[in-house]
């Protein structure tokens, strides 16, 4: 069973804030069992003092700030340590505050000071700490309270005076926020103990192993971009493909040569071949002519050299040197001339055709070159052909050739201008591979380790959500019961547990946290409670009393039999008139408890005003016809109201004690005379 | 491409032509004319190996080895044409025991004038024809007189490596050109030594054929 922190007394002194009386110097009150007003106008320092109460117990640490608790680790926060000190001109030098507190049976008394919240001096059941570093008396406090209260931890412990018992302005809220919820329900509920340490440290370190992942995951995707970039670009892909359209190129220009080589080959084998058929032509022919030469001489006696070298040309068939005609006719017509005994230039007739003379048509020599020459021009004709092709695969050849060798030569040219930058690149790819694989293992290693811490957690998470689910079903009758006397409408919250992941990865699995989910009535919507899971569907006043009210179940619940504490500021400044007397009502049943709760504190802040909320909280509301109309309850089971002869004790009289404002200098006597009427309202029929 | 060129036979048949009218012309100057065929067609020959000395333009290198000296059957029918137009005179024909028909050439009225305007006309002619008159009056009175078959000395006809009915082939590489080599290291040599080396490097080249044929 936990035990809550039972304020018996406050002492502030040194403070400007709260100077005091001539009689009793700076703030020094007792709290009683049940109501504990704390009376003030604006600016003389509730607000102040309850963080003072706050402060003494927490020392300086806090929650993790913020709206909600949502996915942040469950630990504490430094809280800052100079807030009391610069709300007073003298920097609080030298003011401390020292409180006297109850956990289960042992009774703390600490001193802080309030310029930084060390501890200057802690005694634990009368017996005097005694060491003197504020360090040390800090880890003595804590760990003494921790086994007073029965916490696993001293984390545990602020989170519930942050969470339940301070119901302060910069309150956090609980029954909206699911993960705080999830938390406070299992501080309160769950088996204590190792569970408790087990359950916060892995979610701390899930939270620790989801950020981790994805902190890694991020490098190992930029790493991955930077290596897809360095293989595709320079380093990999343009260079191989190069080199691979170089290879070919050159290849191709290889193989190109080779054909060149062999169609120059061809081709010269063909012309040498014509060359060579075209002197055997002229070597037949002039054999041919000298054979023809005493024919012509003796044809015509009186020709000369040149003539007979000329008439010659014609009979071995290469034509008229005269004219140049090598055609066939010509030629056929000169030999016909020659042949009827004609000259072949004047026609006339030969003088002396009688006269024997070698037929040049006769013998068989002269015909058989004659035969041969046709048969060797036939050759040569025929091997123009060829040729003319050759040369033409040549000149395409040569063409493609030089087309190959440019493209290769720019090829080269591309690669040696990448060349520099090839080493490095490919250094600097290999780099980021071998990091990529050393991250993608780290990234590996810290799923294996979140899988591990996983199934250790889902035990955990369980077992609480049992655990609570148990206790549900006297909390939600105890909330229905306080929310009652805020709200008009049907106000209920159900345990439903609530699946939720740890961390922002999406690929994990969710565990049970224990969850109320409010639902109620309104305007709109009568017949009905809806559920109002998120804080915005209420209105502001409607959220803070369905979350005081879900405080006081918890409270109520958790500490059955013991004393508990619940610090309040101005809980009226949310309500109307009718649920004035409603909602003191129910924190005065709240506050005064019989039997072994009869110790329970209730401690309000409250403006001087006719609100009627202090007369209200003290069992006294004037007016018993409204009284009687606004409530539910039959009075008769009502606490019985602080007689005025006691109230005083109830009553931390700022008006007295604080330094007093302008409003105050001025005004003190009406101000006086509101808060006697508000303390003492049968004095003012 | 020297290959195109080569590959069409006739192609060059204009510079052939005007070769020959400038080098028989010069020949008939210097009293050597007629020119038998087979002088021709070896003054044709060396000049086109002498060519680059004189800032002449070569013709083509292609030659078909076959016989005892450098002959172009194309150039042979153009020498003849030429005879028969008029630009050239055949003095008279060898009608000889070897089988072929041997004309003389001697230049004609036509080619006297060719020639004048071509020199009148044209430096490269100018250039040509100083060639000629280097190479003829350092051939004439020598082996060219008696022995036109440079055949078998001649370092590229007469070289080993290339086989009777191959062609001779040193136009597309210069460096391959043996005569050249020859010729370029003797005009280079008598650059520092004689007022006309082209001159004297012509003539002593044309003394190494003389001595390498007489020594055959």
């Amino acid at each position: 069973m936990i035990n809550f922190p039972i304020y018996e007394r406050i002492t502030v002194s040194g403070y400007a804030l709260y100077p005091g009386t001539p009689e009793s110097v700076g703030l020094n009150h007792v709290f009683r069992p049940g109501v504990n007003v704390i009376v003030g106008i604006n600016g003389l320092g509730k607000t102040t003092l309850l963080n003072i109460l706050l402060r003494c117990l927490t020392g300086p640490t806090d929650v993790p700030q913020g709206e909600e608790l949502g996915e942040k680790k469950r630990r504490l926060l430094p809280a800052d340590r100079h807030w009391f000190r610069r709300r007073v001109p003298d920097d609080a030098v030298n003011a401390s505050a020292t409180a006297v507190f109850y956990v289960g049976e042992h009774l703390f008394e600490i001193k802080r000071s309030l310029a930084n919240l060390d501890i200057l001096s802690l005694s634990i059941d009368q017996q005097q700490v005694s060491l003197t570093k504020p360090q040390e008396l800090e880890a003595a406090y804590q760990s003494q309270l921790i086994a007073a209260s029965n916490l696993t931890s001293f984390d545990d412990f602020v989170f519930l005076l942050r969470y339940v018992v301070f119901f302060l302005e910069d309150r956090r809220s609980l029954v909206w926020d699911a993960s705080a919820q999830g938390d406070i329900l299992g501080i309160l509920f769950a088996e204590q103990a190792a569970n408790r340490r087990d359950y916060v440290e892995i979610f701390n370190e899930l939270l620790s192993k989801d950020s981790e992942y994805r902190n890694m995951q991020a490098v190992v995707n930029k790493r991955r971009v930077e290596y897809a970039k360095q293989s595709s670009t320079i380093a990999g892909g343009q260079i191989e493909m190069l080199t691979q359209q170089l290879d070919s190129a050159r290849d191709e220009v290889r193989q190109l040569g080779q054909r060149r080589g062999l169609l120059v080959d061809e081709r010269d084998s063909l012309r040498n071949q014509i060359e060579n058929r075209t002197r055997d032509i002229h070597d037949e022919r002039a054999s041919m002519a000298n054979e023809l030469n005493n024919f012509y001489e003796s044809f015509f006696p009186k020709l000369g050299d040149a003539g007979r070298y000329l008439l010659s040309h014609f009979d071995v068939e290469s034509g008229c040197l005269v004219c140049g005609n090598q055609s066939q006719e010509a030629i056929d017509r000169v030999n016909a001339k020659l042949t009827m005994n004609t000259c072949p230039v004047c026609e006339s007739p030969i003088e002396h055709p009688d006269n024997p003379s070698h037929d040049p048509h006769a013998g068989e020599a002269i015909e058989a070159k004659r035969r041969n020459i046709l048969k060797l021009e036939e050759q040569l004709q025929s091997m123009l052909g060829p040729l003319k092709k050759a040369d033409e695969d040549y000149a395409s050849t040569s063409a493609e050739y030089v087309a190959m060798t440019v493209k290769a030569a720019s090829l080269e040219q591309q690669l040696n201008a990448l060349g520099q930058s090839i080493p490095s690149a490919v250094e600097r790819r290999d780099r980021v591979e071998q990091q990529l694989t050393t991250f993608e293992g780290a990234l590996a290693q810290i799923e294996v380790e979140r899988i591990a811490l996983t199934e250790q957690f889902r035990g955990i998470a369980a077992a609480i959500d049992r655990e609570v689910r148990s206790v549900s079903a006297q909390i939600e009758p105890a909330f229905a019961r306080f929310i009652s006397g805020f709200l008009a409408e049907d106000c209920r919250i159900e345990y439903t547990a609530r699946q939720s992941r740890i961390g922002q990865r999406s690929a994990t699995e969710s565990f049970p946290f224990p969850h109320f989910i409010p639902a109620l009535t309104s305007g709109v919507n009568r017949n009905s409670a809806t559920p109002r899971e998120a804080g915005q569907s209420v209105s502001e006043s409607q959220k803070e009393f369905i979350d005081l009210a879900f405080r006081m179940a918890l409270l109520e619940v958790a500490a059955p039999n013991q004393p508990a504490m619940l610090v309040l500021e101005t809980p009226e400044a949310s309500l109307d008139s009718v649920f004035v007397p409603r909602a003191a009502d129910l924190l005065r049943r709240f506050a005064i408890r019989p039997g072994q709760g009869g110790n329970t504190r209730l401690i309000a802040s409250s403006n001087v005003n006719r609100e009627q909320m202090i007369p209200a909280l003290f069992g006294a509301y004037q007016d018993q016809r409204f009284h009687g109309q606004v409530m539910d309850e039959p009075s008769q089971t009502t606490p019985p109201p602080i007689p005025p002869e006691l109230r005083a004790n109830h009553v931390l009289d700022l008006l007295k004690i604080a330094a007093p404002t302008r409003a105050l200098e001025r005004f003190r006597v009406p101000y006086e005379d509101e808060r006697d009427r508000a303390i003492y309202p049968e004095q003012f029929p | 491409m020297g290959d195109n060129i080569s590959s069409s036979p006739l192609s060059d048949a204009g510079i052939w032509k005007a070769w020959s009218i400038v080098c028989i012309a010069e020949a008939g100057r210097q009293g050597f004319a007629p020119l038998g065929a087979a002088q021709v067609h070896v003054l044709l020959y060396l000049a086109n190996t002498l060519a680059s000395f004189f800032e002449v333009t070569r013709v083509r290198g292609r030659v078909l080895k076959r016989g005892a000296y450098p002959f172009y059957p194309e150039v042979q029918r153009e020498l003849d044409r030429m005879a028969f137009s008029g630009a050239l005179l055949i003095d008279r024909v060898d009608f000889g025991p070897r089988g072929h028909l041997a004309p003389h050439y001697s230049i004609g009225p036509v080619g006297e004038q060719i020639c004048k305007s071509l020199l009148l006309h044209s430096e490269e002619a100018k250039r040509t024809s100083h060639l000629f008159a280097e190479l003829i009056g350092a051939c004439f009175g020598r082996f060219l007189e008696s022995d036109a078959a440079i055949g078998p000395i001649d370092a590229n006809y007469g070289n080993a490596d290339v086989l009777e009915g191959e062609v001779v082939d040193f136009s597309e590489w210069q460096d391959e050109n043996k005569n050249m080599q020859v010729a370029r290291y003797l005009i280079e040599h008598l650059q520092s030594l004689r007022p006309d080396p082209r001159r004297d490097g012509v003539r002593l080249y044309c003394d190494y054929l003389d001595k390498a044929l007489a020594l055959q």
